[in-house]
């Protein structure tokens, strides 16, 4: 375990500047750095203006957006749950997104419908895996188990709708669903960036104000209600900000795993251990994580681009093998 | 530690095989009625030795002008329209579910996509003659009803060419060549008559996306591209050979096209968002909307087709 | 300071209760120690006083407040409790650990105050970790882990102090010093609650027994009031024999092979 010293911090930041000047700078189109320059400017060919103020930066940031929200959800469940392989889909949140994704595909809606749907299908996803861990475990108290338990089974539904969804139509929506599903940046605007920076924002924001419950949460669930924490309401306040963070960037961006799985586990590996400092480190990794992962997603193969969430799972993989030889 | 390497090296290489696979492999190569095929391969030269060698489908299979069927399915917009044109539309006991013109098909029972037939709702119709179009995904069912001993005529009917020998080949099959030679001709004349018209006009720069996100565009190989050829326009991808290539958006913003076309099969006519107003040409509104159901495909309403965008193209374009 | 009054709990409505009727209390600078074999309800106790269980009939007072009427954080700073089984998945640095038991006391902000460093600081001393502070909580040895765990329930700042099977999988010098510590604290003026099966050190560091069996009090009093050779018999199942140890002058159970 490396321990974390103050510099650390400022490597990270610098660390996600430098990666996020790349995203910018590089693409499909080589563009000079005097171009890229020019077109923060007003006195540049339209074009190149266009590609970076209207193509690139949104894109960059978005991921950034989606990686702060990954990382921050994931550690928050991981800490909650006492699991380091919980991850931020767990209550069906991926599931019920796609549904609403592919419906609102088949229905022909205009793409700028789809992040809503999709968000809409997290939410009852999410909902409905309380509901169902409510109805089956024992009163009063909601059993992470179950709830687990019923996330697992609204996920594997959710599959099964898609499945049933995708029989029958033309090959287009088929293709335009999976693409969906594979995650990408690669639709970003300004608009998008909007929303889902407010959303982030007051989510962390939620999630960094009740840090020290979850610190004490980690120790158990007696020990929790000894230090005084309200054990069911604390539990479930940290599932939903973590699933609606999830749920959001679903709806931005799609499907794109791993990312909340692995950034807490690198955050801990510098040393970190309060929930508060986790977050922020989980915020300034993750943003790192899926920033790099977006650009060697659109360079390695031009004019194709590798879906995202298959980048950020190469990524973190090594990373993975590196910790489980630390374990030994 | 060896044995992390090991597994590391392995992911690394197994992630290589993936990436070299996926580019060498269909990188959507898709015909414009949506199929997924792979790039077309060189067509059976039948179409000038009628009588000799034994003239064969696009699978392959030898075709038989024995007897005329009278129980026809065409489960192909394209042929569905040709033997309408063609006079024999009174035939027809199925089509395809994406057959829309002309509104007389519409009468003609309906008997699924096209693409992944029913075999078991066909053969219960006992037809003469099932059409099919010429994808991998109809093999299987074309086999199926060989074996139940019905005829299958199977085209794949992607370019202009391809559609002037279809055409003719439906005319002898069905017992009337000379109707068919006549409609052929016609649609023939009017896309030369449109060529000419806007040969010696400046032709734009156009850009055609079927699919927003991603986004695949007409590429060299479509018979999209040679509509846009006849109509006086310069696709930016026409040096691209495949039908509907993926391109980057970035890409296309760079090469700043002077309109974006939509509609046709596969294109949507919603409004171009998102990302797509990267691209000068749609936030200045240089967008040129053609309808659905006319250009669709090399067929016998291409004539109309050609002389409808030529009209977008070239405003004021004097065609008789 | 913390009183069970005709306490009974029952898990399920069809079930016979967990625990009928137990009255004990826990005053300032004494041990208290609740044993009875397993499953006869004394883990369940400390489960009610941390509200983690309902109570069907009965209360718990603390300074004669009921337990469910005061605020929970109220209650950690009043009354501190070590579990017997915590999840150790995330280890942190053993300051640090000792650190969140100032979470009662702290707002809603969470940020430590300097009154913290300081508590965190007498609680390592009064629980004789301090040689650990710098240390990590995954590399500590059992007695080590325990001992800071208490210096965690000291850090609330509350005069009560309860511990659940405070010795299980330690040897023998580590449950001296876990036993040790708790006499002192009481000596000091906390009202310790012991709940634990080792019933000789407790009938040596005790100043009054509560023996359970099948959830209801059986027996209560100081050691030797408890420690009976025919009661032990009847609530343990065994043959065994009660002596006098002359070196620590308390009673001392000694369990006798059984031959039928």
């Amino acid at each position: 375990m490396i321990v974390h010293r103050a510099w650390h911090w400022w490597g990270g930041v610098l660390a996600l500047a430098a990666v996020c000047v790349l995203g910018v700078a590089l693409g499909t189109v080589r563009l000079s750095i005097a171009q890229v320059l020019s077109a923060l400017t007003t006195d540049a060919a339209p074009s190149v203006h266009s590609i970076i103020v209207t193509l690139r930066l949104p894109r960059v940031v978005l991921a950034a957006l989606v990686g702060i929200a990954l990382g921050t959800s994931g550690a928050t469940l991981q800490a909650t749950l006492r699991n380091p392989l919980a991850e931020p889909y767990l209550l069906g949140v991926s599931g019920g997104a796609a549904v609403g994704a592919v419906a609102a595909m088949m229905l022909g809606a205009s793409s700028v419908f789809w992040p809503l749907l999709a968000f809409t299908g997290a939410a009852v996803a999410v909902v409905l895996a309380i509901g169902v861990a409510r109805g089956a475990g024992k009163s009063g108290h909601t059993d992470v188990r179950v709830l687990l338990m019923a996330g697992v089974v609204v996920g594997a539904f959710a599959n099964a709708l898609i499945m049933i969804l995708l029989a029958n139509v033309p090959a287009n929506t088929v293709r335009g669903a999976l693409w969906w599903m594979m995650g990408s940046v690669a639709d970003a605007t300004w608009y998008t960036v909007a929303w889902l920076g407010v959303y982030v924002a007051l989510g962390v924001a939620y999630l960094m104000i009740y840090a020290p419950e979850i610190d004490v949460l980690t120790l158990g669930e007696d020990s929790a209600a000894g230090l005084g924490v309200d054990v069911s309401r604390a539990t479930r306040r940290a599932f939903l900000a973590s699933a609606m963070l999830a749920a959001a960037t679903v709806a931005a961006a799609g499907l794109i795993g791993f990312v909340g799985l692995v950034v807490p586990h690198m955050a801990r590996a510098f040393g970190l251990s309060r929930q508060r400092a986790i977050l922020a480190g989980c915020a300034i990794i993750g943003a790192i994580l899926v920033v790099a992962s977006d650009l060697l997603a659109r360079v390695v193969i031009p004019p194709s681009e590798l879906p995202l969430g298959a980048v950020t799972a190469v990524l973190g993989v090594p990373f993975f093998l590196i910790q489980l030889r630390r374990m030994r | 530690m060896r044995r992390v390497r090991i597994a590391v090296g392995a992911l690394l290489t197994g992630l290589l095989l993936t990436i070299t696979i996926s580019c060498t492999g269909e990188n959507g190569s898709r015909s414009p009625s949506g199929a997924v095929t792979a790039t077309p391969t060189a067509k059976p030269t039948a179409k000038s030795t009628a009588a000799a060698a034994t003239q064969r489908d696009d699978f392959g299979r030898p075709i038989s002008f024995a007897t005329t069927p009278l129980r026809v399915v065409s489960l192909n917009p394209t042929t569905t329209e040709t033997i309408f044109a063609i006079g024999a539309g009174a035939r027809l006991i199925g089509r395809s579910h994406w057959d829309e013109w002309p509104a007389a098909a519409k009468a003609v029972p309906d008997m699924g996509n096209g693409i992944g037939v029913n075999v078991e709702q066909l053969v219960a119709a006992r037809p003469d003659l099932v059409i099919l179009y010429a994808s991998e995904d109809n093999r299987a069912a074309a086999d199926r009803l060989a074996s139940a001993g019905i005829a299958t005529l199977s085209l794949k009917i992607d370019r202009v060419a391809d559609f002037n020998r279809a055409i003719l080949l439906l005319g002898r099959m069905l017992g009337d060549s000379a109707q068919a030679a006549v409609v052929r001709d016609s649609v023939a004349a009017t896309l030369q008559r449109v060529a000419r018209a806007t040969s010696a006009l400046h032709h734009p720069t156009v850009v055609w996306p079927l699919i927003d996100a991603s986004p695949m565009v007409v590429g060299g190989g479509s018979f999209l591209n040679e509509l846009l050829d006849v109509a006086g326009a310069n696709n930016i991808y026409s040096a691209l050979t495949q039908p509907s290539p993926l391109v980057s958006i970035e890409d296309v913003t760079a090469r700043n096209p002077d309109f974006v076309i939509r509609g046709g099969e596969g294109g949507s006519v919603a409004p171009l968002g998102g990302v797509w107003r990267a691209v000068p040409a749609v936030s200045l509104g240089r967008v040129i909307r053609v309808p659905t159901t006319l250009v669709m495909r090399p067929s016998v309403q291409m004539g109309q087709a050609a002389t409808t965008l030529a009209r977008a193209l070239h405003p004021g374009i004097q065609l008789p | 300071m913390i009183r069970y009054e005709n306490v009974t709990i029952a898990y399920d409505a069809a079930q016979p209760p967990v625990v009928s009727d137990v009255s004990l209390e826990a005053v300032r600078g004494s041990v208290t120690a609740i044993v009875g074999p397993n499953g006869s309800g004394k883990s369940t106790l400390v489960r009610a006083l941390l509200g983690r269980v309902p109570l069907v009939n009965g209360r718990i007072l603390i300074d004669g407040t009921d337990a469910t009427t005061i605020p929970r954080r109220e209650l950690a700073r009043r009354c501190a409790v070590v579990t017997q089984r915590e999840d150790t998945t995330f280890s942190r640095g053993v300051a640090e650990y000792i650190a969140l038991g100032r979470f009662p006391q702290q707002g809603s902000w969470g940020a430590p105050a300097s009154g913290d460093v300081e508590a965190v600081n007498i609680a390592a001393r009064r629980a004789g970790v301090e040689a650990l502070l710098g240390r990590v909580t995954d590399e500590l040895s059992g007695g080590e882990w325990q001992r800071v765990r208490v210096a965690r329930a000291l850090a609330q700042g509350g005069e009560a102090l309860v511990l659940d099977e405070p010795t299980s999988f330690l040897d023998v010098g580590h449950e001296m010093q876990v036993f040790q510590l708790a006499s002192a604290l009481a000596e000091s003026g906390a009202a310790v609650l012991i709940v634990s099966h080792q019933l000789n050190l407790v009938a040596r560091f005790a100043t009054s027994m509560v023996m359970l069996h099948r959830g209801a009090v059986i027996a209560k009093g100081t050691p030797d009031t408890v420690m009976r050779g025919e009661l032990l018999e009847r609530v343990y199942d065994w043959p065994l024999v009660v002596t006098r140890d002359p070196a620590v002058n308390a009673p001392m159970l000694v369990p006798l092979r059984r031959t039928t």
